[in-house]
């Protein structure tokens, strides 16, 4: 009686029921089989694009395919990378953090204040940065989950605070480390033995293996999908979603500690805009990596592509000769374009029919 | 980013639903008097804004005690020009948070319009009454762009504007390449925007007929009404025939001519154009707007309690550079004052009005 | 009173879909004034939508509309208002934050001087329609938020009926009252039947349907499955075709 073309009524209707119920843009996390394949398929997607870039650019700029290029690709990908773990857990969740970049900088100028005013060994200062990346990160939280005020409300007021708080320290100069000669320095700096590989690059690459799998394959994980795609579902089958959340901006938090303090090891001082407009481009990596902006979907692995595409992006712009500047309308035009088509290809779809 | 939620929940036996006992019979006997939830909520609202008068005049006693150079002439012009500025932009970015939406890239729309000022005058010759003419509406054109990608490709309003915020940016840089444009500054022109009259700036009188003008188009005309319900009840509003779409466009041109608006009185003022106009800019603008008493969460605001919010952020900000303090540390307290005066008013809401939280 | 020979508001052949799903196929429906009639189905049949299209938030995708015996296009609410037909919703969609009279005249404000909304009008007639409600208001420039659920409730219908509605849809309206609430509101329905308006109720309350609708309209799957007279039908039997089950 039904027409072979159209998805079995059955199916579709108990979809429209629970959207209408529920509001628009929510998938439930039990849906996992087919949103696992989707997703799955999206990361294919993804990566094609990041190699099509990748032969586009070489094709584009002469010295693209050197050497040198390619660390610095690298480079920018590791800082980018850490960061991008903590937001792809933060917007699974349902959540961001807009802080991030200042966040990044005040921890980074702690680092040279420890190490300069304290002589402060600078292991010593990393996991004092770490703690406190993961002390603001827990405030960040407490006022969302607990207090409830908007995610986006706390972490701009919070960018701002911070931004002034790096101000107020930084005393208008770049503050150079002191002795770079201590193994903290070295291990960084260094390739991985017997690779072209900077060690950097290998910690990033540690970092969103371990993200990859917290958030693939435990049940925090799943959990963190729950909380993300459909909030009330998820707390009436028994989830923490305000524990969940929590645990993901303190997260969030230490992670710009860790880059904070690679990044100081790797270059030896703490730069006067550091973190600038970088909440940007790991909220473009992110999306771009098919992270949604709604919750509940997306993976590590993504964002890890996506963060390749968008370094790869500025370098590459440089390269091609563009003033340096342009690279802040490139992020701005493909977080809009990448927002857009996920809007418009994915939860577009499923918003209009959440209004039958 | 609005998020009324709609369902009402009421603490009565009569529960959800559309039809009540009340109506046929008058049986709203049973209900309880309005009278103590009314004067708790009116009681409430009072006294946030007599507490945020209180701590205005506070601020204003104190910081002169504090520093001798408060009530010099100097550093009151300063405040004035710091005022006029975020008041006449958070005139539009009340509007803004009234429709439940945002823009973050006011500072750098400001920075940006300001060089196309420098260039449109200076570079290009065209004189500043021209440059005028010329500014403003691309300031509109910039809040009808923002406005066209929040409303057709339904892109939170945030995310659209904090892209918008590092382009525009970027602009600015590429277009001055990074040096100040500077003119000499004489003429009707110049009197008109940073002169003044009879003693008052003119920056002021700018700025207060801004706010004149958004306070009567909020209160009092068919917009007004509409926008308070796009924000408070997005989907009532929609299904009682108003275009919400159409609505949050008008707030945010709105916002952007406005921009060129500043744009224009500050290059007047100031005969210069600096790239790195406007950083910072949006904070004081957004923490004006709700230390004025405006919520985030859309529907309530006034434009007289943005005047008062930006009184404060003005006095807040001359005073921390007075007492020593750098740049930094008012970003330091605006960005505080963001997240505290918005938990605050998170708080009381809940206390008044349980029956939008769920 | 008796029904008027004549539907007031005539659909036919309605169909929507939402990409893949098809919401409704291809549906007719009557609504006379003086009249109730109770629209029924499960989850997904279409209900909502179809009240969406009557109350001119949506469009159909196919479909003739004909309201008085004009065919029309329901373009809009207002539309769908002007012609007559008036709604209330399942969430009242009120606005908590504005007073009773903002709410009273919702999308419809009275104007003076082009753009201007001429606020001595508005609460004048947000006075009247009090009055006639015989609600208990102190004023109606309390925001609707403070009131407690059963003003709410009557905020909303007064907005309905001041529109000089001939036909009002109600989406679920007892869906959470108690028991003596939900007799005030079924009297207040059979109230509005004996004024001449014509009602349509959405409900999934069998026991109500059959206590005050006089005839029964069932979708199933977005489609038409049967209309029934109340006097001629059996919960039962609506209930078969709501589900689908076919006579065994």
């Amino acid at each position: 009686m039904s027409n072979p073309h159209e998805p079995h009524l059955e199916e579709s209707e108990e979809l429209l029921a629970r959207l209408s119920a529920e509001g628009p843009g929510e998938t439930v996390a039990a849906e996992r089989g087919r949103l696992h394949q989707l997703l799955t398929n999206r990361d294919l997607a993804i990566l094609l694009v990041a190699v099509l870039l990748f032969i586009f650019f070489a094709l584009m700029g002469k010295r693209f395919l050197t050497p040198f290029t390619i660390i610095e690709i690298a480079r920018r990908a590791s800082t980018l990378g850490i960061l991008a773990v903590g937001m792809t857990f933060l917007f699974v969740a349902g959540e961001l953090d807009l802080s991030i970049g200042s966040h990044y900088g005040f921890l980074l100028i702690l680092m040279a204040y420890q190490n300069e005013t304290l002589g402060l060994n600078p292991a010593i200062a990393a996991v004092v940065v770490i703690v406190i990346g993961l002390a603001i990160g827990a405030i960040n939280g407490f006022i969302v989950t607990k207090i409830g005020l908007p995610s986006f409300i706390t972490t701009l007021g919070m960018l701002a605070f911070l931004r002034g708080a790096t101000n107020m320290m930084s005393s208008g100069y770049p503050i150079p480390a002191k002795n770079t000669d201590l193994p903290f320095y070295q291990i960084i700096r260094a390739n991985f033995p017997g690779t072209p590989v900077p060690n950097m690059f290998v910690a990033m690459l540690i970092v969103t293996m371990i993200g990859a799998v917290i958030l693939g394959r435990t049940k925090f994980g799943s959990d963190a999908y729950a909380t993300g795609g459909n909030r009330t579902a998820a707390r009436s089958s028994g989830i923490d979603t305000a524990r969940i959340k929590f645990r993901c901006f303190v997260a969030m938090g230490g992670l710009c500690g860790i880059a904070a303090a690679l990044l100081f090891g790797r270059i030896g001082l703490a730069p006067l805009s550091a973190g600038l407009n970088l909440e940007l481009q790991v909220i473009a990596a992110v999306i771009v990596g098919g992270v949604g902006l709604f919750g509940g979907s997306g993976t590590v692995f993504g964002s890890f592509i996506g963060v390749l595409i968008i370094s790869m992006i500025t370098s590459g712009l440089i390269l091609m000769g563009v003033s340096q500047y342009w690279d802040g309308v490139a992020t701005g035009a493909v977080i809009l374009v990448a927002v857009g088509l996920n809007l418009i290809v994915g939860q577009g779809a499923l918003r209009r029919l959440a209004e039958a | 980013m609005s998020e009324a939620i709609n369902s009402p929940q009421s603490r009565t036996d009569y529960g959800d639903g559309v039809l009540g006992a009340a109506l046929s019979r008058g049986d709203l006997a049973d209900d309880a008097p309005v009278a103590p939830r009314r004067s708790r909520l009116y009681r409430l609202l009072a006294n946030r804004d007599a507490a945020i008068a209180a701590a205005g005049v506070l601020l204003f006693i104190l910081f002169p005690l504090t520093t001798k150079t408060f009530l010099t002439e100097f550093n009151l012009t300063n405040m004035v020009r710091n005022v006029s500025l975020i008041g006449t932009v958070a005139v539009g970015m009340t509007f803004l948070l009234i429709v439940g939406e945002i823009d973050l890239s006011v500072g750098s729309v400001l920075g940006f319009l300001v060089i196309l000022f420098g260039v449109f005058d200076d570079r290009l010759g065209l004189g500043p009454w021209l440059a005028a003419l010329l500014v403003i509406p691309i300031g509109v054109t910039t809040g009808v762009l923002n406005g066209l990608i929040r409303v057709l490709l339904n892109i939170p309003s945030f995310i659209v504007t904090l892209a918008m915020l590092t382009a525009y940016r970027s602009l600015a840089l590429i277009i001055s390449h990074e040096r100040p444009i500077s003119v000499a500054g004489e003429g009707a022109f110049f009197w008109l925007t940073g002169g003044a009259i009879l003693g008052i700036p003119w920056l002021i009188i700018w700025m207060l007929a801004a706010m004149i003008v958004g306070s009567i188009v909020l209160r009092s005309t068919r917009y007004g009404f509409h926008a308070y319900a796009t924000g408070g009840n997005p989907e009532a509003a929609r299904d009682s025939g108003i275009n919400i779409g159409r609505v949050k466009m008008i707030a945010f041109a709105f916002t952007g001519g406005l921009c060129g608006l500043a744009a224009t009185l500050l290059f007047g003022y100031l005969h210069v154009a600096e790239p790195t106009s406007g950083t910072g800019f949006e904070f004081r603008v957004i923490g004006a707007v709700i230390i004025g008493g405006t919520a985030l969460t859309g529907g309530f605001g006034t434009i007289l309690g943005t005047l008062i919010g930006t009184l404060i952020i003005a006095i807040i900000t001359s005073g921390m550079v007075l007492l020593g303090y750098s740049q930094g540390a008012t970003d330091l307290s605006t960005g505080f004052l963001i997240v505290a005066v918005g938990i605050v008013d998170l708080l009381m809401q809940r206390a008044a009005m349980p029956s939008r939280f769920s | 009173m008796t029904v008027s020979p004549e539907p007031f508001l005539r659909a036919r052949g309605l169909s929507k879909r939402y990409g893949h799903v098809i919401a409704l196929d291809s549906v007719d429906i009557d609504v006379y004034e003086g009249e109730i009639l109770a629209l029924v189905g499960d989850n997904g049949a279409g209900k909502s939508t179809l009240i969406k299209i009557l109350s001119g938030v949506h469009q159909p995708d196919k479909g003739d509309i004909v309201v008085a015996d004009q065919a029309t296009r329901l373009g809009n609410p207002h539309r769908a208002r002007e012609l007559g037909i008036a709604t209330v919703y399942q969430n009242l969609a009120l606005i908590d934050l504005r007073d009773v009279a903002a709410n009273l005249y919702l999308g419809r404000e009275p104007l003076r001087w082009r753009w201007f909304v001429d606020k001595r009008a508005m609460a004048k007639g947000a006075r009247e329609i009090i009055a006639g409600l015989k609600v208990n208001l102190p004023s109606v420039s309390t925001l609707v938020g403070q009131l407690s659920g059963g003003q709410r409730q009557s905020i909303a219908i007064g907005r309905a009926t001041a529109q000089n509605g001939r036909v009002i849809i109600m989406d679920e309206p007892t869906a959470a009252l108690g028991v003596k609430e939900s007799r005030k509101v079924l009297d207040l329905i059979l109230h509005l039947k004996a004024a001449g308006k014509g009602v349509v109720i959405v409900s999934h309350n069998m026991r109500q349907v059959f206590s005050i609708a006089d005839r029964i309209e069932v979708l199933r799957h977005g489609r038409n499955v049967g209309v029934r007279r109340r006097g001629e039908t059996t919960p039962d039997e609506i209930v078969k075709l709501i589900v689908g089950i076919d006579s065994v």
